[in-house]
C-alpha cells in the first residue's frame, strides 16, 4: 500500500466518524446545512507514529497539528511542511478531522445559530493545505456517505433539502465540486443540494496571500522567522491558488462582468499586467515557491471560472461585504531577483492598492461572474472577513433564503438583526494590543504553555485569524 | 547509541508522554474486504491532435512516461476492492489495490487519478470516478475513455456509475 492510498484510508474513515454521529441524532423533515469552511478552519490531525507500510494503519493515536499550543510555545508549523514527494513531513500522515477545535472553535456561532433552529448541522473538514480538486472529490464522497447512512438510520434523504453553506476557501471547494456532478446539462442537480451559498468566498483571488512567498506572516514570524514561514508557505501546494487570478481567467470580459476597470496586479515600475502565475515572471520568486504547484493552481482557476450549466447556476448565492475601505483590492509587484531574496533584510515587492472588501477578499472578488446580481447580497452592517460566518446579519440572510428560497430584502434582515447579538454570534477577538502584550510576553517566556492566561480563548482567536497561511 | 531494549522502553515513555500530552485516541475501524477484488480495464483513447503523456503515478518512479500518440489508445489495468468498516455503521469503501494496478493509476478520495500532458502543456490530472456499482455482476469490466480535449482540472472524464 502506497502513502497516498494509506492517508486515503484514513480521511474516509475519519470523514466516516463524523456521518455517523451526525447521522444517529438527524432530525427529518428539517433543513440541513453543510459548512465547507475557510482555509485554515479545518482541525488537522497528524498521526502519532510515521507511515511504514500496510500494518501501519490505522493508527491508533492523533495528534493535533492544526490548531494547538505548540504552535506558539512550540513548533508545530514545522510539522505542516508537506515534502515534494506530495508526503507530509516525516511521514506522519495528517488528515483533517471537521471543524478547527482549540479553545476557540470555529464556526461555533454558526452551529449554535442553527441548532437553535432545530436545523441539522454538520462541517466537512478537507486539508486546506493541498489541492482544492482533492477535497472536492472528498466532498463528493462525503455527499454520497452522508445520504447513505442517514437512510439507513433515519429512512429520509437529507441532500435535496441540503444548503452547501461555504465561507472563503470552502467555496472554492465548493465550486470545484459543483462542476464536477454537473455534467454538461446539470441534470438532477436536485439530488446533490438544495442551493449552494458562499460567504466572502475570493472567486478571483486575494491580494493577502502573495506577500507570504516573500515576507511570511505575522505573528508566526515572532516564533519561527520570516524566512522559515515563508518557506513553509511554499511548500503546501493547495494555497497557490488563493493569489489573484491568471489573466486568461479574469480575462477583459470577466472583468467588465466584476467591475473590474484592469488587471489587479501590475508592475511597479511599466504599469503592466504582472501574472503572478505566468512564468515570464517566476523569476521574481524566491527558490522555496514551487513553480509545479504554480502551474496546478492555473489548472484549477480554470475549472473555477468555467461557467456552470444553467439549473445549477440557478441555485448559486453569495453573501460578501464591501465595507472595509482599506483591503487590498489591487497589487504593485515590484521586480525582484527571486533567487537572492532574504526575507529578514529585503522589504516586500508587494504593495496593496486600498479599495472596497471584507478586509481580506476584494468585493470585486467574491462573486462568480456568471451569478446573477439578484443572487448577490451585499452585507450592511458585517465587515470582516473571518467573522462572517458568525455574524448575525449573515446567518439571518442565509436562515431567510432557506426558508422563502430567495434573497431577503435588506430591510428584513435588519429586523431580524435587531433581535440577536451584535457583531459576532462567537468567540469575540481579544484587542490587538492585548493580543500584542501576550505574544510578546510568549516570546520571552515569561508567560508559558502552562499558564492560565495561555489559553485565553480571546487572544487564540485573534491569532487564528491572524497566523493564515491560506 | 542506546541499545535495542532500551530504544524500545525509550520509544514507549515518549509515546505514553506524547499521549498523557495531547494525543487522543481514535476508534479502530480496520477495514475488512467484502468479496473478491474485482480486475478492471481503463481503455484511454486520445483523440486529440497531440500526443498525450501519462506519467507514473508515484513521485520517484522508475517507470517511464507512458506516450499516446494523437487517434491511438492504451490500456491500464486496475483493481478495486470493496472494504467493510467493523463499527455498527458498516460503511463500505471503494479501495484501489495498488499492487494489483497500473503504475499510471493512483485513487484520491473517490477517483482513480492519472495525470497526463496534453502536448507540451502543463501536467493535468484525468480523473475516473469510481463507484460500489462497479462491483456488480452485470458491470462491465472494460471502460472506454475518449479524451477528445483536455479536461478540467478536478472535473472526472469519466464516470464509472450513474
Amino acid at each position: 500500500m502506497s502513502y497516498e492510498t494509506a492517508r486515503n484510508h484514513e480521511i474516509h474513515d475519519a470523514h466516516q466518524r463524523l456521518i455517523d454521529a451526525f447521522a444517529k441524532s438527524y432530525r427529518c423533515g428539517q433543513p440541513t446545512i453543510v459548512l465547507l469552511p475557510g482555509g485554515m478552519g479545518s482541525h488537522l490531525d497528524r498521526s502519532a507514529l510515521a507511515y511504514k507500510n500496510d500494518q501501519s494503519i490505522p493508527f491508533a493515536l492523533y495528534d493535533p497539528v492544526w490548531m494547538d499550543v505548540e504552535m506558539i510555545f512550540g513548533r508545530d508549523l514545522e510539522l505542516l511542511r508537506i515534502e515534494e514527494t506530495g508526503h507530509d513531513a516525516g511521514e506522519h500522515i495528517i488528515i483533517p478531522t471537521g471543524p478547527l477545535q482549540f479553545l476557540v472553535n470555529a464556526y461555533d456561532g454558526t452551529r449554535r445559530f442553527f441548532e437553535d433552529l432545530g436545523w441539522n448541522y454538520i462541517v466537512f473538514g478537507y486539508d486546506w493545505r493541498r489541492s482544492l480538486e482533492e477535497a472536492a472529490s472528498q466532498l463528493t464522497e462525503f455527499l454520497v456517505n452522508l445520504r447513505d447512512r442517514v437512510k439507513d438510520l433515519r429512512d429520509c434523504d437529507p441532500l435535496p433539502t441540503t444548503t452547501l453553506l461555504a465561507h472563503s476557501q470552502g467555496g472554492l471547494v465548493g465550486k470545484i465540486f459543483l462542476q464536477s456532478i454537473s455534467g454538461d446539462d446539470g441534470r438532477g442537480i436536485g439530488l446533490w443540494m438544495d442551493r449552494f451559498v458562499t460567504i466572502g468566498t475570493p472567486f478571483y483571488g486575494t491580494s493577502s496571500h502573495q506577500d507570504r512567498y516573500y515576507q511570511g506572516q505575522s505573528p508566526l514570524n515572532i516564533f519561527y522567522g520570516k524566512r522559515r514561514v515563508a518557506e513553509i508557505a511554499g511548500s503546501l501546494p493547495g494555497p497557490y491558488v488563493l493569489m489573484f487570478a491568471d489573466q486568461s481567467a479574469l480575462d477583459a470580459g470577466t472583468q467588465a462582468k466584476l467591475g473590474l476597470g484592469s488587471y489587479p496586479i501590475t508592475d511597479s515600475a511599466t504599469g503592466a499586467p504582472a501574472d503572478p502565475y505566468d512564468s515570464a515572471n517566476f523569476s521574481r520568486y524566491p527558490s522555496w515557491v514551487n513553480t509545479t504547484a504554480l502551474e496546478d493552481a492555473v489548472l484549477a482557476r480554470e475549472t473555477i471560472a468555467a461557467d456552470l450549466p444553467q439549473p445549477v447556476a440557478d441555485r448559486v448565492f453569495h453573501i460578501r461585504s464591501g465595507l472595509n475601505a482599506a483591503t487590498a483590492t489591487g497589487l504593485k509587484w515590484d521586480t525582484v531577483e527571486g533567487a537572492s531574496y532574504n526575507p529578514a533584510s529585503a522589504p516586500s515587492p508587494i504593495t496593496g492598492i486600498a479599495g472596497s472588501g471584507d478586509g481580506t477578499v476584494p468585493f470585486w472578488s467574491a462573486r462568480l461572474a456568471q451569478t446573477l446580481d439578484a443572487q448577490i447580497y451585499d452585507l450592511a452592517h458585517a465587515g470582516d472577513h473571518g467573522g462572517l460566518a458568525e455574524h448575525p446579519e449573515t446567518l439571518s440572510v442565509v436562515r431567510k433564503l432557506v426558508e422563502k428560497g430567495t434573497l431577503p430584502k435588506p430591510a428584513a434582515v435588519a429586523t431580524a438583526v435587531a433581535a440577536l447579538p451584535a457583531v459576532t454570534l462567537g468567540t469575540p477577538k481579544a484587542s490587538p494590543a492585548k493580543t500584542s502584550k501576550w505574544i510578546a510576553a510568549a516570546r520571552a517566556g515569561t508567560l508559558k504553555k502552562g499558564d492560565s492566561r495561555a489559553n485565553d480563548p480571546e487572544v487564540w482567536r485573534r491569532i487564528l485569524e491572524e497566523a493564515q497561511l491560506c | 547509541m542506546l541499545n535495542s531494549p532500551h530504544r524500545k522502553l525509550a520509544a514507549s515513555l515518549a509515546l505514553l508522554l506524547l499521549a498523557v500530552a495531547c494525543a487522543h485516541h481514535v476508534d479502530q475501524r480496520p477495514n475488512k474486504p467484502v468479496g473478491a477484488d474485482v480486475a478492471q480495464t481503463l481503455v484511454l483513447a486520445n483523440d486529440t491532435a497531440n500526443a498525450l503523456t501519462i506519467m507514473p503515478a508515484l513521485t520517484g518512479s522508475a517507470k517511464p512516461p507512458l506516450i499516446v500518440q494523437p487517434a491511438q489508445q492504451t490500456t491500464l489495468g486496475f483493481t478495486i476492492r470493496l472494504e467493510e468498516n467493523v463499527s455498527a455503521g458498516r460503511e463500505r469503501e471503494v479501495v484501489l489495490v495498488p499492487e494489483e494496478s497500473s503504475a499510471y493509476v493512483t485513487q484520491s478520495a473517490i477517483d482513480l487519478l492519472m495525470k497526463a500532458r496534453f502536448g507540451n502543456g502543463p501536467a493535468r490530472e484525468i480523473r475516473v470516478r469510481l463507484g460500489k456499482c462497479l462491483f456488480g455482476s452485470s458491470q462491465s469490466a472494460t471502460h472506454d475513455l475518449h479524451l477528445k480535449k483536455p479536461p478540467l482540472s478536478g472535473v472526472p472524464a469519466l464516470q464509472l456509475c450513474p
